[in-house]
C-alpha cells in the first residue's frame, strides 16, 4: 500500500518535471504554427470543420482549431516532439489524419462527403413528444426523517420542483392537475393538500406526463403539461391546518380551522373561519376564475337591490382598515366518485356576518340658481345570513365532456340604521331575503374532426324587499302633508332567465371559425306597494304608489370574433346581432308595451407594433342596448328614506360609441417608459332622470322624455424613468377627465359638467433590494360646472409616503402615511405594520401591529353630475394581533 | 341608411366567421440533425445554497446552426406554433391557461455567420442581441473521463466572471454545447462553473424521428447589445416595485414581488458591464 503511494508520488513528480521541462523548452523554442485550408473535393471552402493536433502518441490533444467561412484555420503548438498528428473531423465529411513534422506549415485538406451515423446515437423520438407516460415514485425511497408533509418529499423527486408559494412544477412547468386517488378535490388550491398531507399517508406519487384532463381530447390533442396523482395508504386519512390569531383592542380574533379527509371514493374538506378583524372572508365564495367573470358579464345581476338602507359607499382603502365586523364562515366541500367517469362535487357555504359602520356625509347639490347642502350622520348595522350550495356533476368520457353546475342560494339579510339629518332622527329597517336557483350545463361533443359546444343556463330567483322608515317621510305625497309614524315600502321581484346557445369550432386551413348562436328568454314580475301607518292604523296607498308589472323578453343572438395577427399588427373584431321581442303587461293597461328591435354590438381594435420601442393601439365600439327592466315602473317606489322614484317612459334604446387610442414608447434598455392614451365615449339616451328636491334633502325622482347625450373625454399621460446610478425611479402621471350630461332638478333643465385633473409625481428609491422608500404627491382638482358656470372646485394635495424593508425573508416592516389639508383641517393617517414569521416544525408564528398612531377617521370626496359628496369613515383603532398557524 | 349598412356588415361578419388567423414569421435556419438534452442544476439565490433549481434544456443541432433553450419553453412554443392547426386552437379555446417555463432565453449559434443570437423577453418587450461565437479562450488539459458513454476530454475557460470546466467528446464532432459555450473540437457533454452554481450535464442524445426545423421567430424585437440587455435585465430586477406598480399591483403585491426578486440574485454571467 505504502509502496504504491510512493510509486504514485514518484510518477506525479516525474510528470511534473516533464511538464516543467516542456514549459522551459517551449519558452526557448519558437512557436510552431499549423495553418491551412479545408475544402470539399470540388474546392468549395468548408466552414466549422474541427482540426485537432495530437502528440505522436495519438492520444494527447494539444491544440485545435475550427475552420472559418473561407475554410481557413490556424493554431499553434509548443511541444518538443519531432512530429505531430493533425486530424480533421466533422459530421458530413470524411475524417482525415496526417502525421506531419513539427514545423510551421500550411496544410490543405480536400474532404470527401461522408455522412456519418454516429456510434451510440440511436434514433429516438424527441423527448418532447412522449405520450401519456406514468412515472411512479415510491415515497419511502425519497422521504427523509425530517420531512413532514408530502411537499417536502416532492421536492426530492427528480424533475419535480416546489416554488416558495407552493406551486408544483414538473420539468420547469406548472402541473395542470393535482389528484388524490384520481380525484381533483381542491383544483387550483392544491397547496392546502400538498403542504399538509403527512408523508406517512401517501404510498406513491405518480407523474402523469402529457396529461390531457379531457378524455374526449386524449387522442386528438397532446397536452404539454403533467399532472400528479397521490396514492393514499389504506384506510382513512385525515389532516388539516389551523390558524389562530388573537389581539387587541378590543379583543380581536381570527380563527381558521380546515380539516380534510381522503379516501378512494370520498374526499371532504371543510373549514370554519371566524374573525372580527375586518377580514371579509365571505369573498371566498366568489370564485374569480376567468370563465366566471366572462359568463357573469352576459348574465343578469345575482341580486337586485331595489331598496336600500342609505349608507355611504365604501371608501377606496382596504376593508381591513375600516370594516367593523363579526363574521363566521362555515364551508364544506365534498368530492364523490359515482363511477370512474362521473364525479359529484358539493360545496356548501354558510355565512353569518354582522357589520357596523359609522359615517358622516355632506352632500352638496348645484342647480343654475341654487346650492343645496345637506348633512347626514349614519349609524348602520347589517346582518347577513347566507346559505349557498353548489353541486357539480362532471362526466368525462371519450364520447363527450359534460359539466353541470347547480347553485342554490338562500339569504336572510337584514339591515338597520339611524340617520341624523337636519336635527331629525330617522330609523330605517330593511329585510331582503333571497331565494335563488340556477343551473348551468356545458357540453363538448365531437362531430367528425370538429367540436360542438352547447351551453345552457337557467335561473329562477325571488327577491322581496321590505323597508320600514320611522317617522314617515314624504308627508306631502303620502299623508296630506301631515306628520305620521311610519312608512313601509314592499317590493317583490320574481325572475326567470334562460340562455341556451350552441357554438362550433371549425377548422378550414389556417382559418378557425367559431360562430355561436343562442336564445335568451327572460320573464320577470315586479310587485310593489307603499303603506302608511298613523296611530297604529295602516293604510295602503292608491295605485299610483303600487306596481304589478310583467315583462316577457325574448332575445335571439348571433355572435362572432375575428382575430388576425401578423408580426406587427394584431387586429381583433367582435360582432353580434340581437333581435329583441318584448312584451310588458302592466296592471295599469295604459302602460302596456309590445315591441321588436334589431340591435347590434360591435367592436374593432388594432394594435400596431411600430418598432421594438414604439407601439400604437386604437379601437372603436358601437353598442345598442334596451332599457333595464328593473328601472321601469309606472307606480312610485320609495327606494330609500329620501328617494321616491317613478318611471313612466316606454322602453327605449341607448346607443353608445367608444373610441380609444394609445401610443406607447417603452425602452427597457434605458428603463424609460411613456404612455399617452385618450378615450372618448358618447351615449345617446331617450330619457333624462329628473329630481325634485325637497327642503329636507329628500327627492322625488322621475324619468322625463328629454333626450340627452352624455359624453366623456379621458386623457392620460404617464412617464417613468429609472436611474440605475441613483437606484431611483421618477414617474409622473397626469390625467384629465371631463364628463358632460344633462340633468333636470326642480323642473330646471341644465347642462352639467365635471372636470377632474390629477397630477401625480412619484419618487421611489430602492435603497437596497430589500428596502424601498416611496413618496408621491397626489394633486387633484374636482370641478363642477352647471351651464358652464363653475359651482364648486375642490383641490386636494395628498402626500403619501410608503416604506418597507425585509432584512430577512421572514421579517417585514411596512410603513405608510397619508397627509392632506382640507378646509383648514390637517388630516394625517399613519399605518405601520411589522410582521415576524417564525417557522419551525411547521408552526408559523406571526406578530402584526397596525394603525399604530391610532388615526380615527378617513375622508374621501366624490363628484357626479350636479352633486358632490364628502364622506368621513370611522377607522379601526390601533391593533396588535399575534397568530399561530399549524398543521394537524 | 348608416344603420342599415352597419347591420348588414355585422350580419355578414357574424355569418361568415369568427376567424382566428395567426401568421407568425419563422425563419427556417437549418434542419435538426441531432437533439441533445441536458439537465441544468442552478443556484438562483446565492444566499440560499440549499435551494437548487433544475431544468431540462434542449440543444437542437443542425449542420450549420444550433438552437438552445429550455424544454419547457420549446414545448410552450410548440403549442403556439401548433395553434395554426385547428386541434390546437380547440385546446387553447378550452384551456386558456398555457404553461410557462422559468428559463425563457433562446440561443442560436452561427446565426448570423460567426455569431450567436440571444433572445429573451423582459416583461413587455422581446430583446435580442448578437455576440461573437469566438469568445472562449479554451485551455486544454490532458484529463479524460467517460460521460454518458462518450470518452471526454477536459478543457477550462473563464467566461462571464466564472471559471468553467468543460468536458467534450471528440467523437461527437459538433463544436457546440449548452448555453453560449462552443468552440471545442467535440460536443460539450458536461460543463460547470468551479463553484458548482451552474451545472449542465448531457442526459441523452439522439436523432429526431421526423424532420424538425431550427427556426427563429422573426418578431418585433428590440435589438440591443449584450451590455444593453444586461442593463435592461438588472434595471428590471432593481426596479421591480415600480414595474409591478405601473401594472396596478397593490402595496402588498409590490412587497411580495420585491421579496421574490431578491431571491434571483445569481445570474449565469456575473460580469454585467
Amino acid at each position: 500500500m505504502a509502496t504504491t503511494f510512493i510509486r504514485y508520488r514518484f510518477m506525479v513528480r516525474s510528470l511534473l518535471t516533464l511538464i516543467i521541462a516542456t514549459m522551459v523548452s517551449t519558452t526557448l523554442r519558437s512557436q510552431v504554427i499549423i495553418g491551412g485550408r479545408v475544402t470539399s473535393l470540388g474546392g468549395e471552402a468548408l466552414a466549422r470543420i474541427n482540426i485537432m493536433v495530437y502528440l505522436p502518441d495519438d492520444r494527447s490533444l494539444i491544440a485545435f482549431a475550427l475552420s472559418d467561412e473561407k475554410g481557413n484555420f490556424k493554431t499553434s503548438v509548443n511541444v518538443p516532439t519531432d512530429s505531430l498528428i493533425v486530424k480533421v473531423s466533422s459530421i458530413n465529411y470524411k475524417n482525415e489524419s496526417r502525421r506531419v513534422a513539427n514545423v510551421s506549415q500550411q496544410l490543405v485538406f480536400k474532404l470527401a462527403v461522408d455522412v456519418k451515423e454516429l456510434e451510440g446515437i440511436k434514433v429516438i423520438a424527441p423527448a418532447i413528444e412522449k405520450h401519456g407516460d406514468t412515472l411512479t415514485y415510491f415515497v419511502k425511497s425519497f422521504a427523509h426523517n425530517e420531512d413532514r408533509a408530502i411537499e417536502d418529499v416532492l421536492k426530492r423527486m427528480p424533475g419535480i420542483e416546489v416554488e416558495t408559494n407552493g406551486q408544483i412544477l414538473y420539468q420547469g412547468m406548472p402541473i395542470n392537475k393535482f389528484y388524490v386517488e384520481g380525484l381533483d378535490l381542491m383544483e387550483s388550491r392544491y397547496t392546502m393538500v400538498s403542504k399538509n398531507l403527512p408523508k406517512g399517508s401517501v404510498t406513491a406519487v405518480e407523474v402523469l406526463e402529457n396529461h390531457q384532463p379531457m378524455r374526449m381530447l386524449q387522442d386528438k390533442v397532446t397536452s404539454q403539461q403533467a399532472a400528479l396523482n397521490l396514492k393514499i395508504k389504506k384506510g382513512v386519512s385525515t389532516t388539516g391546518t389551523a390558524s389562530l390569531a388573537a389581539g387587541m383592542s378590543p379583543f380581536l380574533w381570527d380563527v381558521n380551522i380546515t380539516p380534510m379527509t381522503f379516501t378512494k371514493s370520498l374526499q371532504v374538506l371543510s373549514s370554519l373561519q371566524s374573525n372580527n378583524t375586518g377580514n371579509d372572508v365571505s369573498k371566498q365564495i366568489n370564485e374569480l376564475t376567468y370563465d366566471n367573470i366572462r359568463s357573469a358579464a352576459d348574465r343578469p345581476a345575482e341580486k337586485i337591490n331595489m331598496l336600500n338602507v342609505l349608507a355611504a359607499s365604501p371608501p377606496e382603502i382596504s376593508s381591513s382598515r375600516y370594516l367593523d365586523n363579526h363574521i363566521v364562515l362555515m364551508n364544506f366541500n365534498m368530492l364523490q366518485s359515482l363511477s370512474p367517469e362521473v364525479k359529484l362535487r358539493s360545496n356548501i357555504y354558510f355565512t353569518y356576518d354582522e357589520q357596523q359602520a359609522q359615517t358622516s356625509m355632506i352632500r352638496t347639490m348645484y342647480t343654475p340658481a341654487d346650492t343645496l347642502q345637506f348633512s347626514e350622520q349614519f349609524e348602520n348595522q347589517l346582518t347577513n345570513k347566507n346559505l349557498y350550495a353548489k353541486f357539480n356533476i362532471n362526466r368525462n368520457v371519450k364520447k363527450n365532456y359534460l359539466n353541470n353546475d347547480i347553485k342554490i342560494q338562500s339569504g336572510w339579510d337584514t339591515q338597520g340604521g339611524t340617520v341624523i339629518t337636519g336635527g331629525n332622527q330617522v330609523v330605517q329597517a330593511l329585510q331582503n331575503p333571497l331565494k335563488s336557483f340556477s343551473n348551468e350545463l356545458k357540453s363538448f361533443n365531437p362531430i367528425g374532426k370538429h367540436i360542438w359546444q352547447i351551453q345552457s343556463y337557467f335561473l329562477y330567483d325571488q327577491n322581496p324587499h321590505n323597508l320600514a322608515v320611522k317617522p314617515g317621510q314624504f308627508e306631502a305625497q303620502l299623508n296630506d302633508s301631515m306628520p305620521y309614524d311610519r312608512v313601509t315600502q314592499k317590493t317583490d321581484i320574481k325572475r326567470l332567465y334562460t340562455d341556451n346557445s350552441a357554438g362550433l369550432v371549425l377548422g378550414i386551413k389556417r382559418f378557425t371559425i367559431t360562430p355561436r348562436a343562442g336564445i335568451i328568454y327572460q320573464q320577470q314580475q315586479l310587485l310593489s306597494r307603499i303603506k302608511v301607518n298613523t296611530n297604529n292604523t295602516e293604510t295602503e296607498m292608491d295605485p299610483a304608489y303600487a306596481n304589478d308589472i310583467k315583462n316577457k323578453h325574448l332575445q335571439a343572438y348571433l355572435l362572432t370574433d375575428i382575430e388576425y395577427k401578423t408580426r406587427k399588427i394584431t387586429f381583433y373584431g367582435n360582432f353580434s346581432l340581437n333581435t329583441h321581442k318584448l312584451e310588458v303587461t302592466d296592471a295599469k293597461p295604459e302602460y302596456n308595451q309590445h315591441l321588436t328591435r334589431l340591435l347590434t354590438d360591435n367592436s374593432l381594435s388594432v394594435e400596431y407594433r411600430i418598432t421594438g420601442f414604439w407601439s400604437a393601439h386604437a379601437s372603436y365600439g358601437y353598442n345598442e342596448n334596451i332599457s333595464d327592466f328593473n328601472e321601469m315602473y309606472s307606480g312610485f317606489i320609495m327606494k330609500n328614506y329620501r328617494n321616491l322614484s317613478q318611471n313612466l317612459l316606454p322602453v327605449s334604446t341607448t346607443r353608445t360609441q367608444v373610441v380609444t387610442s394609445r401610443i406607447e414608447y417603452r425602452n427597457q434598455i434605458i428603463s424609460f417608459f411613456n404612455i399617452l392614451s385618450y378615450v372618448y365615449s358618447v351615449s345617446h339616451m331617450a330619457s333624462t332622470s329628473s329630481s325634485l328636491i325637497n327642503d329636507d334633502g329628500s327627492a322625488i325622482i322621475t324619468s322625463q322624455g328629454i333626450p340627452q347625450t352624455s359624453a366623456t373625454h379621458f386623457v392620460q399621460a404617464y412617464t417613468s424613468k429609472y436611474f440605475s446610478a441613483a437606484k431611483t425611479t421618477l414617474s409622473l402621471r397626469v390625467h384629465y377627465m371631463q364628463q358632460k350630461g344633462t340633468s333636470v332638478v326642480n323642473a330646471e333643465t341644465f347642462n352639467t359638467c365635471n372636470r377632474v385633473v390629477l397630477v401625480k409625481p412619484d419618487i421611489s428609491v430602492h435603497i437596497t433590494p430589500w428596502m424601498n422608500l416611496d413618496y408621491n404627491l397626489d394633486a387633484s382638482t374636482i370641478r363642477t360646472l352647471i351651464d358652464l358656470q363653475q359651482k364648486s372646485s375642490i383641490s386636494l394635495l395628498k402626500h403619501n409616503i410608503g416604506f418597507f424593508f425585509f432584512p430577512k425573508q421572514n421579517q417585514l416592516f411596512n410603513f405608510t402615511t397619508e397627509y392632506y389639508r382640507h378646509n383648514a383641517t390637517d388630516n394625517i393617517f399613519v399605518d405601520m405594520m411589522y410582521r415576524y414569521t417564525f417557522t419551525k416544525q411547521k408552526v408559523d408564528l406571526e406578530l402584526k401591529c397596525s394603525n399604530i398612531f391610532n388615526s380615527r377617521s378617513y375622508t374621501s370626496f366624490l363628484a357626479n353630475s350636479f352633486s358632490v359628496w364628502e364622506t368621513t369613515y370611522l377607522l379601526r383603532p390601533f391593533q396588535v394581533i399575534a397568530s399561530v398557524k399549524f398543521s394537524f | 341608411m348608416m344603420k342599415f349598412t352597419c347591420l348588414c356588415f355585422t350580419l355578414f361578419c357574424a355569418l361568415c366567421s369568427s376567424a382566428q388567423f395567426f401568421k407568425q414569421n419563422f425563419l427556417i435556419l437549418d434542419q435538426v440533425k441531432i437533439i441533445a438534452t441536458y439537465s441544468l442544476h442552478y443556484m438562483e439565490d446565492s444566499t440560499n445554497q440549499a435551494h437548487i433549481r433544475n431544468s431540462e434544456m434542449l440543444l437542437l443541432l443542425g449542420n450549420n446552426v444550433s438552437q438552445f433553450e429550455s424544454k419547457g419553453l420549446y414545448m410552450s412554443d410548440t403549442i403556439i406554433r401548433k395553434l395554426m392547426t385547428q386541434e390546437q386552437v380547440q385546446q387553447f379555446f378550452m384551456n386558456p391557461q398555457s404553461p410557462m417555463s422559468s428559463i425563457t432565453y433562446q440561443i442560436f449559434k452561427n446565426y448570423p455567420n460567426g455569431k450567436l443570437t440571444f433572445t429573451e423577453p423582459i416583461p413587455g418587450t422581446n430583446l435580442k442581441y448578437e455576440e461573437s461565437l469566438d469568445i472562449f479562450k479554451w485551455k486544454l488539459t490532458q484529463e479524460t473521463s467517460t460521460i454518458c458513454g462518450y470518452k471526454a476530454k477536459k478543457a477550462t475557460c473563464n467566461f462571464g466572471g466564472r471559471s468553467w470546466v468543460a468536458w467534450f467528446a471528440p467523437e461527437l464532432p459538433y463544436s457546440d454545447g449548452p448555453y453560449k459555450f462552443n468552440g471545442l473540437p467535440g460536443l460539450i457533454v458536461k460543463i460547470a462553473d468551479t463553484r458548482n452554481q451552474y451545472v449542465f450535464e448531457l442526459l441523452s442524445i439522439g436523432k429526431p424521428n421526423k424532420s424538425l426545423p431550427v427556426d427563429f421567430l422573426d418578431d418585433a424585437y428590440l435589438v440591443t447589445t449584450k451590455q444593453g440587455f444586461f442593463k435592461a435585465q438588472d434595471d428590471f430586477r432593481a426596479d421591480i416595485v415600480n414595474r409591478v406598480k405601473a401594472g396596478g399591483a397593490t402595496n402588498q403585491m409590490q412587497q411580495i414581488a420585491a421579496q421574490n426578486m431578491s431571491r434571483r440574485n445569481n445570474p449565469i454571467e456575473l460580469i454585467r458591464k
